[in-house]
């Protein structure tokens, strides 16, 4: 029998220098695959953390909207807002460590934004000449002065915040039943 | 019996070919991260935009319609005498050239600009028609160097004596 081997397969060095870009190559691959999913983790999150604070914008304006008169505003304070809407209803928003609850008719809080900055995230009162009303918690006679309120919305991420602002100006509030 | 094996293993072209079509994977890669990172950038540019439009327009929509509180109205838009800042103003007009910065609110590169003018209900509903009329038009346009198009927010008010 003859055995001709025109070839007979790689010498050390060839498979050395052959691992060697081999796992150049696998390590390039692994570090951008991971880099990838990373971003896109974080991305995601971010995306997330934009739209609730979306919702929680829209869904405060909507509700500060159907206020009816001062008389309506319960609790005018830096991290709480309370009043009463067109329809009789007890809304109340409240500021904690990480959350802005909200509840209706002095039910179960549900959780409306989380996790937010909640040294940054407050309530603020403005009279018709566009000034501050600091004394918060509001007494009665600054909460029938009050003419728009504002709401910064601060939410965070792993690893920086995102800023919301609300003005909300109840075009109705003003008017004396 | 003859095994002849002239060749198995890859040759340089094969290796090169091999190389740039990982190459070009990667590349397309890059390129659709990016892309997916821009646009949710442009998102929440445009999301966070919306609410700070909505926040300028309330806050110009507060005030009542003119610094006369009855016509003929004013001929001249924009701040009065005496009424240097924000915590002045008390028509809506006097916000016709304000300038804003929020900035230490979190809107850290949006620029915001405002335009507030008479229009005319019958004729001109959308532009400019110089002098007095009952209908003002305000337009809020909101901008960022990291959206493709600016936002602009418009209302249109009424004096109570409009018909």
């Amino acid at each position: 029998m003859m055995r001709i081997r025109d070839n007979s397969g790689f010498t050390l060095v060839e498979m050395l220098v052959g691992i060697i870009l081999a796992g150049i190559l696998i390590g390039i691959i692994s570090v951008m695959v991971a880099s990838t999913f990373r971003t896109m983790s974080e991305v995601s999150i971010r995306k997330k953390v934009v739209m609730d604070g979306a919702a929680a914008i829209a869904l405060v304006q909507r509700e500060v909207m159907t206020i009816r008169h001062s008389d309506s505003l319960l609790i005018a304070d830096d991290d709480q807002l309370k009043f009463t809407n067109t329809w009789g209803h007890t809304i109340d928003y409240t500021i904690t460590a990480d959350s802005l609850h909200r509840s209706v008719d002095g039910g179960t809080a549900q959780i409306v934004a989380t996790p937010i900055a909640s040294g940054s995230t407050t309530f603020h009162y403005y009279d018709s000449s566009n000034t501050e009303l600091t004394s918060v918690p509001l007494d009665a006679s600054n909460r029938a002065a009050v003419q728009l309120f504002e709401f910064r919305l601060n939410m965070t991420d792993r690893s920086s915040t995102i800023g919301f602002l609300a003005r909300i100006f109840p075009e109705n509030y003003r008017i004396v039943e | 019996m003859r095994i002849d094996r002239k060749s198995s293993a890859f040759s340089i072209p094969d290796l090169i070919m091999g190389m740039f079509i990982i190459a070009i994977a990667l590349i397309g890669i890059m390129y659709g991260e990016r892309a997916y990172i821009a646009n949710a950038d442009r998102v929440e540019l445009g999301v966070r935009g919306v609410s700070l439009g909505n926040a300028v327009m309330n806050t110009i929509r507060m005030h009542r319609f003119d610094e006369n509180t009855s016509s003929p109205w004013s001929s001249s838009l924009g701040s009065d005498t005496g009424e240097s800042s924000s915590s002045d103003y008390d028509d809506i007009d006097d916000y016709a050239a304000a300038s804003w910065d929020f900035s230490s609110l979190g809107y850290t590169g949006f620029s915001v600009t405002t335009r507030i003018f008479y229009v005319d209900i019958n004729t001109s509903w959308l532009d400019s028609v110089g002098g007095p009329t009952h209908y003002k038009r305000i337009i809020v346009t909101i901008d960022h160097t990291g959206m493709k198009n600016s936002l602009n927010f418009t209302s249109l008010l009424a004096s109570l004596e409009g018909s």
